[in-house]
């Protein structure tokens, strides 16, 4: 029985490729591998997110010519109509902005001394249309500051090629 | 019982890698975009406050670049256009053993437009810029407007 029921789905290929009645062909896209990769990357971009430290967002000032350094070891404070940002933290006032950008340059202190990076460790990023003054104020803050005191405050701008 | 899936659609020994193909591309992607990138970047300093009176006589008159919340510009004083800040301050650089130039910009000034100037500075030939503080300046404990 079984040889002639093979010898006649042999006789029909197209359909001996599905195993009867069971899995005939559905008009549904299989969606399966789809979501997969979609879960990896958000699960990859919920890990990711809070690990790099660019600093908030800005629009940042041009500038013709300028030093590039590599990312990876500096502290970058962004700074806003709404404050001064360490990460995702928002700061207005100077005690509290102080006492976590000190944390944050020990750990990138000791960062740059095992990479051996000798640049500027304390990155600026000014927004196009805040006010001098507020940008004047925090480098007033950091270089007042015994503890977060540095020799060079790097402005990151942005090249005109760079976009 | 005669259910089996037929002679062509016999057991594969192979491994399926498609999946796996297909996370790894999207890993290769993710880590592309997380490549650390150069940062531009122009370096200023902020003269610590002196403590004590300065008792040297500056050799040099120290150059400072003023800008107003209009627009104008000022070399220690006098008004000029950026241009001819550029020629100016490129000459006075020359020749000097401490390139360093002073930036006052004043209140309301935005800062997308204070950054040009310190790339002009530099530009011209400053090894160091600096951002001048008024003596006995306060600075504000706050960045809310108004604030002491």
């Amino acid at each position: 029985m079984t040889s002639a029921i093979r010898k006649r789905h042999k006789l029909v290929p197209y359909r001996s490729d599905h195993a009867g009645a069971a899995l005939r062909p559905t008009s549904e896209i299989n969606v399966t591998p789809l979501v997969d990769v979609c879960l990896v990357l958000l699960i990859i971009f919920m890990v990711v997110t809070p690990m790099i430290g660019r600093g908030r967002d800005v629009a940042l000032p041009l500038a013709l010519e300028a030093t590039a350094h590599k990312e990876g070891e500096q502290v970058f404070v962004s700074i806003d109509d709404v404050g001064a940002w360490i990460d995702a933290e928002v700061y207005v006032e100077r005690e509290g902005f102080l006492r976590e950008l000190d944390g944050a340059l020990k750990v990138a202190r000791g960062r740059a001394a095992a990479n051996g990076y000798e640049g500027p460790l304390l990155f600026i990023k000014g927004d196009r249309s805040v006010d001098f003054r507020t940008v004047k104020t925090v480098l007033q803050w950091i270089s007042d500051d015994p503890r977060t005191q540095q020799h060079d405050l790097a402005l990151v701008v942005a090249l005109p090629e760079a976009g | 019982m005669g259910m089996s899936a037929g002679t062509s659609g016999g057991a594969k020994s192979e491994i399926n890698v498609t999946p796996l193909v297909d996370v790894c591309l999207v890993l290769l992607i993710i880590f592309m975009v997380l490549v650390p990138r150069n940062v531009p970047e122009l370096s200023v300093r902020i003269p610590p406050e002196s403590k004590r009176p300065q008792e040297r006589k500056v050799a040099e008159d120290p150059l400072v670049v003023a800008m107003t919340p209009e627009g104008g510009l000022s070399l220690n004083g006098t008004p000029i256009t950026q241009d001819r800040l550029s020629e100016a301050l490129t000459r006075q650089l020359e020749f000097r053993e401490t390139r360093a130039v002073f930036v006052d910009f004043e209140d309301g000034v935005p800062y997308g437009e204070a950054v040009p100037i310190i790339d002009l500075a530099k530009r011209s030939g400053a090894d160091v810029v600096a951002i001048l503080k008024e003596k006995g300046e306060v600075i504000p404990s706050t960045l809310r407007p108004g604030g002491p």
